[in-house]
């Protein structure tokens, strides 16, 4: 293994040279030893290069400045080794007992001392370390692993006895930073404590290791995590094939406690089994340090999370298998107001290729600001494909019916469809719920197959409602990015008998006694503002009262300004509270932020508005056939607003 | 666009005496005014509109030291 | 005996209202509720956006995003709001490009109104900000 040539030199020297020296994992060579016996006597060390495991170091120097060798003990005081860095060193050899103890201290606070029974039979080494800085550990890392730039450690790792040594270690860890090249796997001032102890088998190693996370932060793309009393344990074995956890436990502060066994393939770099099961976990801990920056931009991004979960997963072959969660009393809302789910409690297992059924109730919900009750339901599961039986919804004071409900995730995104109807629910309600002015009657509906799929969600065939009286159908309904910044509504709106008492009560404009119809064909609403449409609306036929408040006038008539507010204040008309009238229209025809107006009649320069009839009769006419749009959205805007103060003279 | 239309409607009427036919025509992409369009957009979200440099507000990001 | 009032009265409404400033043919179409909605949620992100731009964490792509260019500029408690940050500032980005287009009537237009942002970001921006160049390499402005 080595060969030993002893050269004679001048007197006072000694050389040793030796060519090649090999153990486990290292390698060094050649290695020449210069004694020279002077008082005290030195030693220099010159090694040509050492590799241990992947490092290689070249013109390494060791030099004793204090070297003796007397009654079997080998001593060095006061050394210093060289590699790139100089590092002050100290070692005693006795060689009756084999037995090593070597001292490094690289900096005045920092000592690494390993002490050794070079004993083959029944050797040990035991290393402390005391506030070792760990980039020095940073060659000995994979080079793909981000790169340590402080930390100390400190602690004591053994290894005893040999054909089955025993490892153990008790290290703990402070003020670590790591980081990749790109920042995205980062960690700043971690403090951590590893416990590991580990037995050799033949080639395999049994292990039992835990790791308290108690300071510190680390980001690892996505998630940011703050060591505030983490720990993770795990025991198992390791051989060359596959890295194994039997028992694996996790307890993460403020979310909760996780078990498992696990299975790493070596070979392929991935999980080859898995299975994890929880306790209770908090729900909103569990979303916001977890799950939230996964859902980044999608419309769970963000929700307020309340109640408690229990998540099993199982993991097969490189995919998640199964998963199972159970909801204990799980609420979350959007914080954009757009949905909520209050009190849900059940059981929701979902299988990659089987069937699954789902027991979930919750108490209610909030969808689009309206509340409804509560719901059961009937989901049936399998990998990617979701079905819905019929599903009776409360709400307000009526119900929602969904039937038939199916959605599945083909490769261009969710897609699903369903249909239904809406059971009379108060628009008095209804209005209040979603902020409106508060209108009267009932709202019911009846709708036809939804579908949405690619962003966009499509109605086939009628959507019907009663409402005001009358009733109100809208065709060709198709919503883009309904869940987007700026959704987009397209449709055709068609209106008949509209009680006008119940429609301008709501918005204190004065009164219209009567109906209208109304068509508002190629409606297009952008964020919920509209900007195109052919709208028309005029008196429907038939007997019924119709009668027009002074109120109702003037705000018509204010809407072209003030000037044409004042004029029927100068006439005796002031006295009267309302007028006949024999139809009513007027027709818009919004187009690039220009509306172009018509009445129900044309006269010279201009068009009717209202026809009067009766006794006083009193027309309205316009004059103007293109208006601004959101100049004519003020105005009215305007003009309700004022009414709440307004005094007929 | 409109310039394509009118090209259009002038070789209609020609039509008749020269029997050239309306081809199809592509309706360029507009990228002049898509540009004033631009800059119009990234003035108001940036607040350029006195030529005043965009206030960088302290969001907690310290602005780190630039290579 | 009644004494019959019969009176007509003709109100001149919607007289003084303005009729909208004629558009100018050489101008796209971008006065729209969804277009100034977009614009508003970009401008309210754009403060905490631009301090990112200074430092170089976050730069312009050439195809008109932006993108995290150094995580190390930002502190490691805030990468993972900085990465939200570029999401939803990206998601505007991409409902302007296409609301822009379909504003216009040419829905097609998607692309050349993106491509056409993407180099005026880069023109517009300051001194100092990074962006992409056409091989896809950082550059500081």
């Amino acid at each position: 293994m080595a060969s030993w040539c002893a050269a004679p030199s001048a007197a006072v020297e000694l050389s040793v040279r030796l060519d090649r020296l090999e153990a486990p994992g290292v390698v060094a060579g050649p290695i020449v030893a210069q004694l020279s016996d002077g008082v005290p006597a030195t030693l220099q060390l010159t090694v040509g290069e050492v590799s241990f495991e992947n490092q290689r170091w070249r013109n390494v120097r060791v030099v004793c400045a204090d070297f003796s060798w007397e009654q079997g003990r080998i001593e060095c005081r006061k050394g210093e080794a060289d590699v790139g860095a100089s590092i002050p060193l100290s070692f005693v050899y006795l060689l009756v007992d084999r037995t090593l103890e070597l001292v490094l201290r690289p900096s005045a606070a920092e000592s690494w001392t390993l002490k050794g029974r070079l004993d083959e039979r029944a050797p040990s080494l035991r290393l402390e370390i005391d506030n070792g800085s760990l980039s020095r550990l940073g060659p000995w890392l994979p080079a793909d692993w981000p790169k340590v730039t402080a930390g100390q450690l400190s602690g004591v790792v053994t290894l005893d006895g040999a054909g089955r040594e025993r490892l153990a270690a008790e290290l703990t860890v402070r003020e670590v930073s790591f980081s990749d090249a790109s920042g995205l796997h980062a960690a700043d001032k971690l403090g951590m404590q590893v416990r590991l102890a580990a037995q050799r088998q033949g080639a395999s190693w049994t292990y039992r290791a835990s790791l308290d996370w108690n300071a510190g932060e680390v980001y690892w793309q996505p998630l940011y995590l703050q060591g505030a009393g983490h720990t993770l344990s795990a025991d198992g074995v390791i051989d060359e094939r596959q890295i194994s956890v039997a028992r694996g436990g996790a307890r993460l502060a403020g979310i909760g406690e996780l078990h498992g066994s696990a299975i790493w393939d070596r070979h392929s770099n991935r999980i080859d089994r898995a299975d994890v099961t929880s306790g209770a976990l908090e729900a909103s801990q569990l979303y916001s340090q977890v799950m939230k920056p996964f859902f980044f931009g999608t419309a769970l991004g963000e929700l307020r999370v309340e109640g408690k979960t229990e998540l099993t997963a199982r993991w097969r072959d490189g995919h998640v298998q199964s998963l199972e969660a159970g909801l204990r009393g799980l609420s979350f809302e959007d914080l954009n107001r757009r949905f909520a789910v209050f009190d849900a409690n059940g059981r929701i297992p979902w299988h990659r290729s089987e069937d699954t059924k789902v027991e979930l109730e919750m108490k209610g919900g909030e969808l689009l600001r309206v509340p409804f009750g509560r719901v059961k339901l009937p989901l049936t599961m399998r990998g990617m494909r979701f079905r819905l039986g019929t599903v009776e919804i409360p709400l307000l004071d009526g119900t929602l019916t969904m039937r038939g409900f199916a959605m599945e995730r083909p490769q261009e995104g969710w897609r699903w469809t369903f249909r239904g109807g809406l059971s009379p629910i108060s628009m008095e309600r209804f209005t209040q719920a979603v902020g409106l002015p508060t209108m009267h009657g009932t709202v019911s509906a009846e709708i036809p197959r939804v579908s949405y799929s690619r962003s966009t969600l499509e109605v086939d065939g009628a959507l019907l409602f009663q409402v005001f009286d009358g009733t109100m159908m809208a065709n060709n309904v198709k919503l883009i990015e309904p869940f987007g910044k700026a959704p987009r509504l397209a449709a055709d709106i068609e209106a008949r008998n509209i009680d006008l008492g119940l429609l301008t009560r709501a918005f204190s404009f004065g009164s219209i006694t009567g109906r209208i119809d109304a068509a508002i064909d190629g409606l297009e609403l952008a964020n919920w503002q509209p900007v195109k449409f052919d709208a028309k609306l005029e008196s429907s036929a038939g007997d019924y009262r119709r009668k027009i408040s002074q109120r109702a006038v003037q705000n018509i008539t204010a809407l072209g300004g003030a000037g044409a507010a004042a004029a029927i204040q100068g006439t005796f008309l002031r006295f009267f509270d309302q007028f006949g009238y024999e139809r009513l229209g007027l027709s818009c025809r919004l187009e690039n932020g220009v509306c172009k107006m018509g009445g129900i009649d044309d006269v010279a320069q201009g068009y009717v508005i209202v026809k009067g009839g009766g006794i006083p009769a009193l027309s309205v006419l316009g004059y103007n056939r293109a208006v601004d749009w959101n100049e004519l959205v003020d105005r009215l805007k305007r003009v309700i607003q004022n009414n709440v103060r307004m005094i007929v003279q | 666009m409109t310039m394509a239309k009118l090209a259009c409607r002038a070789v209609l009427l020609a039509g008749a005496l020269t029997l050239v036919g309306c081809v199809t025509i592509n309706i360029y992409f507009p990228a002049a005014a898509a540009e004033k369009a631009a800059d119009r957009i990234i003035d108001e979200v940036w607040q350029l509109k006195n030529g005043a440099a965009p206030k960088a507000e302290e969001p907690g990001t310290a602005p780190g030291d630039k290579k | 005996m009644r004494t019959a009032i019969f009176f007509t009265a003709a109100l001149a409404a919607l007289a003084s209202l303005l009729p909208a400033p004629a558009l100018g043919q050489a101008n796209l179409e971008i006065n729209t509720p969804a277009i100034a909605a977009l614009q508003r949620s970009m401008q309210q992100r754009h403060s905490q956006l631009a301090s990112l731009y200074n430092s170089g964490a976050v730069g312009f792509t050439r195809d008109g995003n932006v993108a995290l260019r150094d995580a190390k500029a930002v502190p490691l408690a805030q990468r993972q709001q900085v990465n939200a940050l570029i999401a939803s500032e990206n998601q505007d980005r991409a409902a302007l490009y296409r609301e822009i287009a379909r504003a216009n009537g040419h829905p097609e237009w998607e692309n050349d109104i993106r491509a056409t942002f993407a180099q005026r970001w880069i023109s517009r921006a300051q001194r100092g900000w990074y962006y992409q160049n056409a091989s896809g390499a950082w550059v500081r402005k």
